[in-house]
């Protein structure tokens, strides 16, 4: 009988993309939350042979289990990328509870953005001190090491990722993965509300308007966060309200969307509801956008 | 009323109670998961699930779907770590959970997925004797 590891790792998708941790904010577990999970933020990418991880909230340490079971953690020259949009909690608290971090023959390199005057490393070595968490960092006896990018884009092997600021208090980072002519970009914890109310208020775009329009334009896949409605939309909070970032995403030419950082408030029932509404509406449109709401769990082809 | 039997059997209170004498209602219960699904010319049909592999396909397989859109072997249903999934097994024309492609995607109560031109519905029916 075939096992579930070896099933797996038949998968020959080129460009797989994983959800592990959906969730917006803080940890949500319960029966209303299962379908689309409970976990906070991370995402794996795939692509032949490279495994790259976008944010480590609790969500990774399912992924961490996923890789032992596909037993990936055992060739001498296994790494991991794990790429940081930011350090707030929902995105670097799980980091301490993934397995592969604890594992001698592991290399785990983690980017994140060059904080000023606060280095990422000290930045995640405090969230493991002792006040907060019983093990150290000093624990992890896997081959980490931490790279803060500077830059507008990272090479891991032959992929070129690339990196763009967002608009969240303290930042954000989104990346941008391409494979053999398809896009895939991870783009959480962004405010683009603030793009369209600037323009109203000044008269003149957003100084990084521009240069987010770029960056989504014609992706193949956009992960974005849509955390609110239009009502409980609040101002200079971080995220986006899902009528801004539909409207947005459209009008630069995204082909998929997927809606991430699900509100904490949010049951299965109300995000049904939204997809069914905004999924009827975008795919009706000509040319279509095909939209869905990340859920736990869930491994699609880019 | 077997499910309360410290109330309705006679017990020895010199012994300790056995954990079938101690659980509550809810415990005792079993839980059944299955599978509704129709295609053309068959009807409606169930599989049950025994926290096993299931393999759907066209000539191989636990469920067997003689049709053109389905692979040899399609797709699978899995259990692992207490969770269901399912699986595209490199076929033709993919799965669908509640109408979106997907390669893998665990499964919740009242989840739909398409394999071929069979209509596929997960049940979880959690059985308490209350």
């Amino acid at each position: 009988m075939t096992t579930f590891v070896q099933s797996i790792n038949q998968l020959e998708e080129a460009f797989l993309v994983g959800f592990w941790g959906t969730r917006g904010s803080v940890p949500t577990p319960g029966r209303v939350t299962e379908k689309y999970g409970g976990n906070t933020s991370c995402v794996h990418i795939e692509v032949d042979n490279t495994i790259l991880i976008f944010d480590a909230g609790t969500g990774i340490r399912n992924f961490g289990i996923e890789l032992k079971r596909r037993d990936l953690l055992n060739k001498p020259d296994t790494s991991l990328h794990i790429f940081l949009s930011h350090t707030h909690w929902d995105h670097i608290q799980g980091l301490p509870f993934f397995e592969p971090a604890y594992m001698p023959d592991v290399n785990i390199v983690i980017y994140g953005a060059a904080k000023r005057g606060k280095f990422l490393e000290k930045i995640l070595r405090g969230q493991m001190d002792q006040n907060y968490f019983p093990v150290e960092m000093s624990a992890f006896s896997s081959n980490l090491q931490i790279r803060e990018i500077t830059g507008n884009s990272v090479s891991v092997g032959s992929l070129k990722i690339g990196v763009q600021e967002l608009i969240h208090p303290g930042g954000s980072l989104a990346y941008k993965v391409n494979h053999k002519g398809k896009t895939c970009i991870y783009a959480t914890d962004n405010e683009l509300n603030i793009l369209y109310t600037y323009e109203e208020k000044n008269g003149s775009p957003h100084p990084q308007k521009a240069a987010i329009m770029d960056f989504f334009r014609n992706a193949d896949l956009l992960i974005a966060d849509g955390q609110y409605t239009s009502e409980e939309y609040k101002e200079g909070w971080g995220h986006t309200s899902l009528n801004i970032l539909t409207k947005f995403a459209y009008s630069v030419g995204v082909k998929k969307m997927a809606v991430f950082h699900h509100d904490p408030l949010h049951t299965d029932a109300i995000l049904d509801k939204f997809a069914s509404e905004y999924s009827v509406k975008y795919n009706s449109m000509t040319p279509p956008m095909e939209i869905f709401w990340a859920r736990e769990g869930m491994i699609i082809g880019v | 009323m077997d499910y309360l039997p410290i109330m309705n059997k006679s017990i020895n209170y010199t012994q300790p109670l056995s954990r079938e004498q101690i659980l509550r209602p809810q415990e005792k219960a079993k839980n059944s998961t299955f599978l509704l699904f129709t295609y053309p010319e068959a009807g409606k049909n169930k599989y049950e699930l025994n926290e096993e592999s299931v393999v759907i396909g066209r000539s191989e397989g636990n469920i067997i779907i003689p049709s053109n859109t389905i692979s040899r072997s399609h797709a699978k249903v899995l259990f692992s770590n207490g969770e269901y999934y399912i699986e595209d097994m490199n076929s033709t024309n993919g799965i669908y959970v509640n109408s979106m492609k997907v390669k893998r995607c665990v499964l919740r109560d009242g989840d739909t997925f398409q394999v071929g031109e069979a209509d596929f519905v997960f049940v979880e029916e959690h059985n308490t004797l209350i």
